[in-house]
């Protein structure tokens, strides 16, 4: 896996010269989360807990040469990628993008005349999920788990590193096989065949596919004790779940949601609830840089915490 | 001894007038097999792109190991430059690559427009405009190969009888 500063150095490479420069002269490589290029505006650079603007103005051409580096020089390799609006580079690093949308065949072709680009750093926390292991572990057996939480509070970085706990065995209880249903990239941010990030030894991930199919898949063929996948919600989503189910496969899987109610008003979602599906619901929280379970149900609805 | 060196003289205008010959005959045949060596390197791109949808520095690495000739020497190189310079767009190497080698190449102008334009265009759309582009740029290179061996044949005889009736002539009018 990447050290951190190893990390940064591949992405420095794959940024233009001068935008490689400008970020490394003007912050603490370590605090900064994003970089954010506006076509027309100067690059801002989110920190930790602020954000900062450099002296430089992004031109229309450096964002197309700066695609271009992201790119390999090879769109039609990115193709699904780029349609969904983002690419994973190695390392990690995930580059959200957006412009004039096309279509083809009634689908979303992608996007021309990109004009603004989100460089995300990605970042692992080892241990960060060993607050929730009391609650996810029962006699030796991970239960069937949703995370739920708004957007950023650190879903998918405690997703992936219970993934990686119970995969190389430091979750308490022997060492399992995972399988994780990565489509939008972002737990193992495969890159080259290689995830990015540390999901563990003993994890199979299939990426950039239909959270349902992939699903279907790793039962079928990779035989996993664990079935790992980001952002549910659809109907096919639930039905995938349900198969895991009937094949005796633990679950873990995050959401978007507020709270509980929210939850329950989702229309597939709230039905795997009310079926009891989910026997643990974990809305973390942030507090002090440290991930914490702050609030927990169990199977009927009955909170714990 | 001068009967001597008169022949010697002979033989040396005649191996000269065939030696020119030679050349140009040499050179219409290398064109051929250039052309064919970039044909093979299309198509092979054309089928690694639609199967495997590699991004084009691990494509030109692949085609430089398995195509033979001037193409697949030209991959290899440019598969070693994008390597080297992460920062610089396809296109430009491609542009620099193609003045580089071209001097050491026996294609023509008309050749060498068909692979400056797959290198102006390559890699910068999605799949399905890569696979129109190599198809046309397959279909003007074979036109241009079918031309060339059209040529080869045509030309290659007459060639090597111009080189003896050249020599021969010279031969006579010196002595």
């Amino acid at each position: 896996m990447w050290e951190e500063d190893e990390r940064w150095q591949r992405l420095l490479g794959q940024l233009l010269p001068e935008l490689a420069t400008a970020v490394r002269q003007a912050a603490d490589l370590a605090a900064v989360q994003e970089i954010r290029l506006r076509t027309g505006w100067p690059v801002r650079l989110r920190l930790l807990d602020n954000e900062l603007t450099l002296d430089l103005i992004w031109r229309r051409e450096q964002q197309e040469q700066q695609l271009m580096l992201f790119l390999d020089n090879s769109v039609y390799a990115f193709e699904e990628q780029l349609r969904q609006g983002f690419v994973t580079l190695a390392g990690g690093h995930r580059v959200g993008l957006v412009g004039q949308a096309w279509y083809a065949d009634g689908r979303l072709g992608g996007f021309r005349d990109i004009c603004s680009q989100n460089i995300r750093i990605a970042r692992e926390l080892p241990g960060v999920a060993k607050p929730l292991l009391p609650y996810i572990i029962c006699r030796g057996r991970v239960l069937r788990t949703l995370l739920a939480a708004p957007p950023g509070v650190g879903k998918t970085t405690l997703l992936r590193d219970l993934v990686r706990m119970l995969a190389d065995g430091e979750a308490g209880i022997s060492p399992l096989n995972v399988g994780v249903a990565d489509e939008r990239m972002e737990l193992a941010a495969v890159f080259n065949g290689q995830a990015q990030l540390n999901v563990g030894s003993r994890c199979d991930v299939i990426s950039g596919c239909e959270k349902a199919s992939a699903v279907q898949i790793l039962l079928r063929v990779m035989g996993p004790q664990v079935v790992v996948t980001d952002e549910i919600g659809s109907r096919e989503d639930a039905a995938a779940l349900a198969e895991a189910l009937n094949a005796g496969v633990s679950v873990l899987a995050s959401a978007h949601a507020a709270d509980y109610d929210e939850l329950l008003g989702r229309p597939w979602l709230g039905d795997l609830l009310r079926q009891g599906f989910f026997e643990r619901v974990i809305f973390p929280r942030r507090k002090g840089g440290v991930l914490l379970p702050a609030v927990v149900y169990d199977a009927d609805g009955v909170r714990l915490k | 001894m001068s009967a001597l060196c008169v022949m010697f003289g002979a033989l040396c205008v005649l191996v000269a007038c065939l030696g020119v010959f030679g050349l140009v005959r040499l050179a219409l045949k290398m064109r051929q097999t250039e052309l064919q060596s970039w044909l093979s390197a299309v198509r092979l791109l054309s089928a690694e792109m639609n199967f495997g949808v590699l991004p084009l520095p691990r494509l030109c690495s692949l085609l430089g190991e398995r195509v033979d000739g001037t193409a697949g020497c030209f991959f290899a190189n440019l598969g070693d430059e994008l390597g080297r310079q992460k920062q610089a767009a396809l296109p430009q190497i491609w542009q620099e690559l193609l003045v580089t080698e071209r001097s050491g190449w026996h294609l023509s102008a008309a050749d060498v427009s068909v692979l400056a334009d797959l290198g102006a265009g390559l890699g910068k759309s999605g799949l399905a405009n890569q696979r129109r582009l190599l198809a046309l740029t397959e279909e003007r290179l074979a036109s241009l190969h079918d031309e060339a061996a059209a040529r080869c044949e045509r030309l290659y005889r007459l060639l090597g009888a111009l080189g003896w009736c050249s020599g021969l002539l010279l031969v006579c009018l010196w002595l």
